[in-house]
């Protein structure tokens, strides 16, 4: 497609290290560390920085972020919007440099962000006034926030709720209130934190759902930072982090197809990813990169059909 | 038989407009070294359910008996009830309080008034058992450790009660992969040394697939079945109506019988499918 | 436990109470709360009984939400009934005993106060039963504009109110499942004498606090993200605005306390006609 080679996001070499610990106590954990016996995970602590990572992301692309709590996913999701800037290298977004405090608001307005827990990212009591903080924060026309907010929870279809107060809604239903939240800011990019983690299954499938059509109908280049394997099966691309690093990057059959390292890295392959990976090991002939149920019933009737 | 439910039922705000029928005719028994796993959405009542088990929610009306303590009866021990049923509630790590990892972990074994030897003693064998390294941890403030710590900490928090039954309310949320497998390797280590009984609510029918002994489906404050992991799949049907899924590979059993290949019902893990295709394999190479 | 604390919270309706502008009903509450003091007569509060009633019928809030909200002071109106019957003395003697002296004008005073608390607590909360936080802060922001003069932070006051409005629900279940928690293990926040009771709120406190912190920090991230750059620049889209539901509102509220004050000044005069009224 014509609009996907349009790089919208560009990270060159940037590093980011967390500076909540000084010197000295640096300095005690390591000696700490030194003293523990290997297994223990306590010392083995991952520090969430980020080092070397260069990323470009296309306009409309389905981006997956994946890596184990720590593995400085979160910290490269608030790299792309300047809620943090790089100690070291740079994050251009629509050629703005985030780390020019000037563009930061130009920066932000593009790449909207999704974060956890759907109950401490809104700031309002009543849904439309929430969906509406966005726009008026940067100084949209009150006619033309009318009109944004109605869009926006139409969009997520969430309208009917438009006067309620969040605290009776479900989990789902809350992130989409702050997926309507973000979108009323007209954005072209949206980063989803691990917007699903705190969900439940109905929750999580409204959320990826919404995400999936924002960026089939409205073209909305989509980062999905994650750690359930099975929510990334349909994105462009796919993204290891692990130590700060981009360890893996692909395809998510590319990606999956090395079980090995997907595992090393602290993950785990999508059960009928793992299950055909577990027939090929034992002599079943088909193929091991298939991610839907009923492929992988076909593949295995093939295979038992040739014995 | 370990837990014993009959007849439960409970309102919320009773005679006011607010009035809600939480939990309607809960028949429900566990025995003895069971692992069950509850499922429903949120609102199905599981948690107002599991907050009878020990006391947390007054019985309203119906029998509960749990390990032989009668709670219809006027005087519950609930000090007694609160050590042997430990209760493990959703983000545990958001209730660490205490200034190091040792008194935090103390705290209900104090609370039950033992002796300072018997609290070390426990404090010891709840953090060995959840798999931290007490010399390293236990003078550590909690807020210091990893997400995934601190949620064994507070897990050996409730183990440190010595609880013959214990109840999770969806232990694995927000971790990841492998933090999530640490809980549930625990959740069957504990379950094979010092609790008996083991209630769980999971909304994972994968986990629970690998889990549990028996599973109880919760929907509109009542119980809609209780099977066991293997025979979800012959409930799909209500199971989808309910907005509730099957186990994935229980999906692949149903797929895989819908081409005229029959597997087992114990093939809920990659390793067991696995084995009953082998099987299949084997048996038509015979043929 | 704290779930049916009404004070506070918003009830979503469309009512004529509802729709009035926000910076009206906030200068009628004043005007209210104000008019309470200046009633002498039980003839006066069953006057404004009246009014009350009309409120919550137009306001189309369920009465029983409205009375929920005593439930906080009804410890404090119990208490200063029972201060003002046995310190205000006048009257006749109704009960005397030891140093007790409970005279016919300590109860009526009591019984005045007692009236004024409730009714002040039912307009009040009715005020923000009827109106979202936002507009409340929106109108408070507007109604405090002219401090802005002497460099008074009066955005950043409006926007503490609304978020602590906001907040407040989700600190209350919060709490409410740590106490639950911590019951679980063993917890007694019921024996002992004070100092232990106090004492045992500290696995409460500390947990809730840590809590509130971390979700402050969630907050102003998701604020930073969402562009917020403080009072400068910003727009709203609710615009508060009076109109024919304004003027009706405030003609019957200055009706109800033209009548009361009236009354106050005719006292003497009435007094002699219809005794009845003014016990």
């Amino acid at each position: 497609m014509m609009e996907k080679s349009v790089e919208i996001i560009k990270v060159t070499d940037a590093s980011y290290e967390y500076a909540e610990i000084s010197g000295d106590e640096q300095q005690e954990n390591k000696d700490k560390k030194e003293k523990q016996p290997a297994e223990n995970d306590v010392a083995a602590k991952a520090v969430n920085g980020l080092q070397n990572i260069n990323l470009s992301v296309k306009e409309g692309e389905f981006v997956a972020i994946v890596g184990h709590n720590g593995s400085g996913k979160s910290t490269l999701a608030k790299l792309l919007n300047g809620l943090l800037v790089p100690d070291e290298g740079k994050v251009e977004v629509f050629g703005f440099d985030t780390s020019n405090s000037k563009d930061v608001f130009e920066v932000r307005k593009r790449v909207g962000m999704i974060f956890q827990n759907p109950d401490n990212q809104m700031i309002a009591s009543i849904v439309e006034d929430d969906v509406a903080f966005g726009p008026e924060n940067i100084g949209v026309p009150q006619p033309e926030i009318v009109e944004r907010v109605n869009w926006a929870l139409s969009a997520v279809k969430m309208q009917d709720f438009a006067k309620k107060t969040p605290t009776k809604m479900s989990g789902g239903q809350k992130q989409r209130v702050a997926i309507a939240g973000v979108l009323a800011l007209k954005p072209k990019v949206i980063v989803f934190d691990e917007s699903t983690a705190m969900l439940d299954p109905q929750g999580r499938r409204e959320v990826l759902e919404t995400a999936k059509r924002l960026n089939r109908e409205e073209n909305i280049t989509i980062i999905l930072i994650t750690h359930f394997m099975d929510e990334v099966l349909d994105a462009d691309r796919v993204i290891a982090l692990d130590g700060g690093k981009i360890v893996m990057e692909g395809t998510p059959k590319e990606v999956f197809a090395d079980e090995k390292k997907i595992r090393s890295i602290g993950l785990e392959l999508p059960i009928v990813c793992d299950l055909a990976h577990s027939l090929f090991k034992h002599g079943f002939d088909l193929d091991v990169n298939v991610f839907d149920v009923e492929k992988l019933g076909d593949e295995i009737c093939q295979s038992l059909s040739k014995i | 038989m370990s837990i014993v439910v009959e007849n439960l039922n409970y309102v919320y705000n009773p005679k006011t407009a607010f009035e809600k029928h939480a939990l309607i005719d809960v028949n429900l028994t566990v025995d003895e070294g069971e692992f069950l796993a509850i499922i429903g959405h949120t609102g199905s009542g599981k948690s107002t359910f599991v907050q009878h088990l020990n006391g947390l929610i007054k019985l309203q009306s119906g029998k509960i008996v749990v390990d032989g303590i009668d709670l219809t009866q006027k005087k519950v021990d609930y000090k007694l009830l609160r050590a042997t049923v430990g209760m493990v509630f959703q983000y545990p790590e958001y209730q660490l309080f205490a200034d190091t990892v040792y008194n935090d972990v103390a705290f209900g074994p104090k609370n039950l008034k033992l002796s300072s030897q018997e609290i070390d003693e426990r404090v010891r064998e709840a953090l060995n058992l959840v798999g931290l390294n007490f010399d390293y941890v236990s003078q550590k403030s909690p807020f210091e450790l990893s997400g995934g710590e601190k949620r064994r900490v507070a897990i050996a928090g409730v183990i440190a009660m010595r609880p013959k039954i214990l109840v999770l309310d969806e232990p694995t949320a927000g971790l990841d992969p492998s933090g999530k497998n640490e809980i549930l390797n625990l959740v069957t280590k504990l379950r094979e040394t010092t609790v008996h009984t083991v209630v769980m609510i999971n909304h994972d029918m994968d986990e629970v697939a690998r889990y549990a002994t028996k599973v109880a489906v919760f929907d509109k404050g009542s119980v809609k079945f209780v099977t066991t992991p293997q025979k979800l799949y012959l409930k799909r049907d209500e199971l989808v109506q309910m907005g509730l899924d099957i186990p994935t590979l229980a999906k692949l059993k149903l797929y895989l019988s819908s081409k005229g290949i029959e597997v087992g019902e114990d093939c809920l893990t990659s390793e067991k499918m696995t084995r009953e295709l082998e099987k299949l394999a084997k048996g038509g190479e015979n043929v | 436990m704290f779930r049916d604390v009404a004070f506070g919270q918003y009830y979503p309706a469309e009512s004529f109470i509802h729709k009035m502008d926000a910076r009206i009903k906030i200068v009628l509450s004043v005007l209210y709360l104000a008019g309470i003091f200046f009633i002498q007569s039980f003839f006066g509060f069953g006057i404004i009984l009246v009014l009350l009633g009309i409120m919550i019928a137009a306001s189309k809030v369920p009465f029983g939400m409205v009375l929920r909200s005593i439930k906080p002071i009804l410890f404090l109106l119990v208490f200063t009934m029972i201060l003002n019957v046995f310190f205000v003395s006048g009257g006749t003697v109704i009960v005397e005993w030891w140093i007790i002296k409970i005279t016919s004008e300590g109860v009526l005073f009591a019984v005045r106060m007692a009236l004024r608390l409730l009714f002040l607590v039912m307009g009040a909360s009715l005020l923000t039963l009827t109106t979202t936080p936002v507009d409340l802060t929106h109108a408070i922001e507007k109604l405090l504009k002219p401090l802005n003069v002497i460099h008074f932070p009066v955005h950043e006051l409006a926007l503490i109110m609304s978020i602590a409005l906001r907040f407040i629900p989700s600190l209350m279940e919060e709490t409410d499942r740590i106490i639950r928690a911590q019951t679980a293990r063993g917890a007694d926040f019921e024996s002992g004498n004070i100092i232990k009771r106090a004492k045992a709120f500290v696995p409460i406190l500390i947990p809730l606090l840590i809590g509130a912190f971390k979700r402050a920090d969630e907050l102003a991230t998701a604020m930073d993200a969402r562009c917020y750059r403080g009072a400068k620049g910003r727009t709203k889209m609710k615009i508060l605005k009076t109109g024919w539901r304004d003027w009706v509102g405030s003609f019957v509220i200055v009706l109800f306390f033209g009548v009361v004050i009236t009354l106050n000044i005719l006292q003497p005069q009435l007094v002699e006609l219809v005794p009845w009224m003014f016990v």
